[in-house]
């Protein structure tokens, strides 16, 4: 255990170090493509625990990402808060938004999660799409201020990839801790055998709602430096269809491994925006794609090297 | 009070459009806990189909049976071709399903283009009558009669006839039913070709009232899954109740309270859902 | 012993994270830039972006007179520059996915239609069309913009079909220094004084164009009494029916019910249904695309289209008319084009398209096809010299042309001034056509009342 845990921090700094790297190779637009994935990557890993750990299969966790864009992007643009002020209020917002809520919805399962979640992901790009001037209805907001760092090392390209790359890194040490803690080992637990886990003594439905706010926090957190990013947001953020992008980036990446889902949100947006820019056949593709990665990859990702592994030996069996 | 019965007409109306879009999908996913998210675009296939047809015909009838058979096709080939990994996970089933989604939708783009397309009601159906005081398109009550009749047919058959109980069997206990001498496999595949069918007439049956566009599927997908499970999922009277009520809560939502439409809709929905999670009617899921 | 080794590792990491931090902090990041940056010093550009800060003055253009034949590119009296090397990049932002492909697909047919009609030539350089897929999301349309001008280099964006986008557009334009010109995208805020950008330009209406006219003629000239307004309940809908109110009462007429379904909506059953006919005479009407499908077979189909006049602003011509057949009869629209409007330069605009796409040219084909002209006349102004785009984005400023929907200039904000044609759509044959009732000329953003 000790010697994993090391190999797998080790990892994720020697990848943090090589990412750093990109901008001497990659021009602006990669750099800029690079920082969204990243972004997308790391609130994929975040639902994770929501879905691998905990169990629960979200159809709403856009909502909390952009719940947390918008509050910033009205912030500081409307009242003209400072950008830091504005992100810790619109993620400590939102935060308690899915503390309130999660009580109530982790009290469901499965398909009526599924549901409960899409409902609500619905009501806020509801109120996004209707907020009139607050919100910019359809239009969205423009011209969202980044924060001013130190040497103002977020207006540019490469400085704020750079500092995208600390930040999800640091997202990801600490969800990887969560996940390996006792806590996270409990949510398996659940996730396995409520029945079994209750007669213990555990405190089921808290523990859900636990993981559901730590979840909801992650993906605020990186919603509101998306919108430091993007300097604007639209509903489209919000909208179902974003969450199930996240659902499937967990699904695809192999769930409860964290660094799949990781993975395969990174790859799936850079894989989509290019596509945009290639072709109006764009969702066929993707479309397609998602069918072979069930059939060939059920597992995930994570799973292609076990699974080679086992080609690999039954072939030189064969040999044999 | 005109005005409360055009409303009410047009709940009803919507209310019908949701009932047989969502009591396909509602059986296949109470039955064999599938979760087909292409529910929708074999709906929209099925339409542009029929639309292809009475282009082609002149024939409503014909461009319903064609509607039907399209989709009831491609039902049954999904899930043959994919009969293991729809039995898997539902992560599975919703990763495939959406993927299969994506490909008919672009598919539809293609052949189509994307120009929105109006499909006419069949002159025998076509203009209106009055009723209750207000001037109503005949076509909409007929779909909304449709709907009672064809509730009340699938009840019956579903309670009362040997098939139906065959069915039921399946659901409630499928490795007792394989044990009875049920064939379960072909049972499931034909209930899901049936469901795919059911949704591709609806299609067509629909289009004079929603007319055809690229994007529909996602729309009409997204309340059949509500509406399957606010009413429960695999309860036929369920599907009813909650499709009706639906309707009529996002038309009455949709006048009253226009700046906040998705909220009169989906805020019932999620009470709903907290309240009594498996549904209206739906038994506790295992 | 985890616990030890965790420590350093985590050092290790913020050691990492620092070391990057600040080579980047001193690291050129424009050096891959390769979009094409003028040399000489552009506008001051405020380094957090802020709504309040005025926008910056562009150095004064030597642009030589602009040509005033429509799609013939001059080299007149050109600067000294030689013309350059390379092809010139013009990138393309269009819907061709979701709800308004349609739209996307006719804009884009308009703007090819164009630059074969000068084979693909500007000044003696290659043309080359980058196109975008928006998919009518201003998200989209962003990332697409990005990829035009940071990866593609292009010298200029034209397109757009709805005010999402074009907002959005607008103000990556805006902030990249690059020139845009939107095909039709009405925000009014884009070319509002406190907002407008020396970048972007639009060829097509500003919310409330259409309507302030529009609201005047129904009142005077078509004699209705009272109105109601139905339009989508989102920014540009309300901007519209408010427009088109104001002038209404102006001229004496009553505004009644007024209706807001949601945008993009294909049931209106329940508002059709809070109407009241007896005491309506006209309706104005802002729904876009599918939804105008539904509207009118819906109006139909509750029998109340015979009972009161629909007006609306020009969106509805060509494809989305053919569809809606007999249950338009009667429409009356005020729109910057129509396929009716009775010139040479309009009959063959019509035939060129009619051969290339098969299908009728309606308004976004026409403003794409504008926007296309109004490129590249402004690019043929300068000789085909884009070594400084803030001279083509002045450039496109001081056009004033002909074109084959009629006369275009543009005011100090960008925004096209031109003549607004009264249509009525009527039978003909097995289907339906505008019929031009009446012409206002040089209509702007701001407009008033004749008398």
């Amino acid at each position: 255990m000790t010697s994993t845990g090391f190999q797998r921090d080790i990892s994720v700094l020697v990848g943090g170090a090589v990412l750093a790297m990109a901008p001497l190779v990659l021009g602006d637009y990669w750099i800029g493509l690079l920082t969204q994935a990243l972004i997308y990557g790391a609130v994929a890993a975040g639902l994770d625990l929501l879905i691998g750990f905990g169990g629960l299969p979200s159809l709403g966790h856009a909502a909390f990402f952009g719940m947390s864009a918008y509050g910033t992007a009205m912030l500081t643009t409307q009242a003209n808060i400072d950008p830091l002020a504005a992100a810790l209020i619109s993620v400590v917002g939102t935060a308690i938004v899915a503390a309130a809520v999660a009580p109530f919805f982790t009290r469901l399962w499965g398909l009526g999660f599924i549901t409960v979640t899409l409902a609500f992901g619905q009501v806020i790009w509801g109120l996004a799409v209707r907020g009139g001037s607050r919100t910019g209805g359809e239009n969205g907001i423009v011209r969202i201020p980044r924060p001013k760092l130190i040497a103002d090392v977020l207006s540019t390209e490469t400085g704020f990839y750079v500092a995208t790359v600390v930040l999800v890194a640091a997202v990801l040490f600490v969800i990887s801790r969560i996940a390996h803690s006792p806590f996270g080992l409990s949510l398996l637990g659940i996730r396995d055998g409520e029945q079994r886990m209750t007669a213990l003594g555990y405190r089921v439905n808290v523990r859900r709602s636990v993981v559901f706010t730590i979840a909801a926090t992650s993906a605020a957190i990186l919603g509101t430096w998306f919108v430091f990013f993007n300097q604007f947001i639209g509903p489209s953020t919000l909208e179902w269809k974003q969450s199930a992008g996240f659902l499937l980036a967990v699904v695809i990446g192999g769930r409860a491994s964290l660094w799949g889902p990781f993975a395969a949100g990174v790859l799936l947006t850079l894989l989509e925006t290019v596509l945009t820019g290639e072709t109006t056949l764009w969702p066929m593709v993707l479309g397609i794609f998602y069918v072979i990665a069930v059939l060939v990859i059920p597992d995930g990702i994570v799973s292609i090297r076990s699974q080679l592994v086992s080609l690999v030996s039954v072939a030189r069996g064969d040999q044999k | 009070m005109r005005f409360w019965t055009f409303q009410v007409l047009n709940g009803l109306t919507s209310g019908a459009i949701l009932f047989f879009v969502t009591v396909g999908l509602t059986v296949v996913t109470g039955l064999m806990r599938v979760l087909n998210l292409a529910h929708g675009a074999l709906f929209l296939v099925g339409g542009y189909a029929g639309l292809a047809t009475i282009e082609a015909t002149d024939s409503f009838v014909a461009g319903l049976a064609v509607g039907a058979l399209v989709s009831g096709l491609l039902g049954f080939a999904i899930r043959q071709a994919f009969a293991t990994a729809l039995l898997g996970h539902t992560f599975h089933q919703v990763l495939l399903t959406l993927g299969i989604s994506f490909m008919l939708g672009n598919g539809i783009l293609q052949v189509f283009g994307g120009t929105p397309r109006r499909l006419l009601a069949p002159s025998y159906l076509s203009g209106s009558v009055d009723i209750f005081g207000v001037t109503y398109p005949r076509y909409r009550l007929m779909l909304v009669v449709l709907s009672m009749v064809a509730g009340l047919a699938l009840w019956l058959f579903w309670e009362r006839s040997s098939i139906g109980a065959m069915v039921r069997a399946c659901v409630d206990d499928r490795p007792m039913a394989a044990a009875m001498g049920i064939p379960v496999e072909r049972v499931f595949s034909v209930v899901f070709a049936l469901g795919a069918a059911l949704a591709g007439l609806t299609g067509v049956m629909a289009a004079p009232v929603k007319g055809l566009h690229i994007g529909l599927d996602f729309e009409v997908l997204l309340l059949a899954v509500i509406v399957m499970v606010v009413g429960g999922m695999g309860s036929l009277t369920g599907a009813f109740i909650a499709s009706m009520l639906v309707g009529m809560i996002d038309v009455m939502g949709q006048v009253k309270f226009p700046e906040l439409s998705s909220l009169t809709l989906f805020a019932p929905v999620i009470l709903i859902l907290i309240v009594r999670p498996q549904g209206l009617l739906g038994r506790p899921l295992a | 012993m985890r616990r030890r080794t965790y420590g350093s590792t985590q050092r290790l990491a913020i050691a990492v994270g620092v070391i990057s931090l600040l080579a980047a902090a001193c690291g050129d990041s424009d050096s891959d830039s390769d979009s094409s940056e003028p040399d000489e010093p552009a506008p001051a550009e405020p380094e957090t972006p802020d709504p309040t800060t005025p926008e910056p003055e562009t150095p004064d253009p030597t642009t030589p007179e602009t040509p005033d034949t429509v799609a013939e590119v001059e080299t007149t009296d050109a600067p000294e520059a030689p013309v350059q090397e390379g092809p010139i990049k013009i990138g393309v932002l269009n819907p061709t996915s979701g709800n308004f492909t349609v739209f996307g697909e006719q804009s884009n047919a308009g703007i090819e239609l164009y630059f074969e009609g000068i084979e693909n030539t500007v000044s003696g350089r290659e043309v080359e069309l980058v196109f975008a897929d928006t998919a009518g999301d201003p998200q989209q349309a962003l990332e697409q913009a990005r990829r035009l001008v940071d990866s593609e280099g292009v010298d200029a964006m034209i397109g757009l079909v709805n005010s999402a986008a074009a907002l959005a557009i607008a103000d990556f334009a805006d902030q990249n220094e690059v020139p845009l010109i939107i095909a039709v995208g009405s925000a009014a805020g884009i070319t509002l004084p406190e907002n407008a950008s020396d970048w972007v330009s639009r060829v097509s209406v500003a919310s409330g164009q259409e309507e302030a006219p529009l609201g005047w003629y129904a009142s005077t000239q078509l004699g209705c009494a009272s109105a109601a307004t139905m339009a989508w309940d989102f920014v540009s809908g309300n901007e519209r029916a408010a427009a088109f109110g104001e002038t209404f009462t102006a001229a004496g007429g009553e505004i009644g019910s007024e209706q807001r379904p949601p945008p993009n909506a294909t049931e209106y059953g329940p508002f059709i249904a809070a109407l009241d006919p007896g005491s309506t005479d006209c309706m104005y009407t802002f729904v876009v695309g599918p939804g105008s499908v539904a509207f009118f077979q819906q109006m139909e189909d509750f029998g109340v289209a015979g009972e009161i006049v629909p007006v609306g602003s020009g969106f509805v011509t060509a494809g989305i008319l053919d569809t809606l057949g007999t249950t338009a009869l009667g429409l009356v629209q005020s729109g910057q084009y129509t396929p009716s409007f009775d010139s040479a330069s309009n009959a063959a605009f019509i035939a060129d398209y009619s051969a290339k796409t098969g299908s009728e040219a309606g308004v976004y084909s026409s403003q794409g096809f504008l926007a296309a002209e109004a490129i590249a006349l402004a690019i043929g102004a300068l000789g085909g010299d884009t070594t400084d785009l803030s001279v083509v984005a002045s450039s496109v400023r001081s056009l004033s042309f002909e074109s084959h929907a009629g006369p275009i200039a543009f005011d100090e904000n960008g925004q096209a001034i031109r003549d607004l044609y009264i249509t009525r759509v009527v039978e003909s044959g097995d289907g339906v056509v505008q019929e031009v009732i009446d012409t206002i000329e040089d209509v702007g953003q701001t407009w008033t009342a004749p008398g």
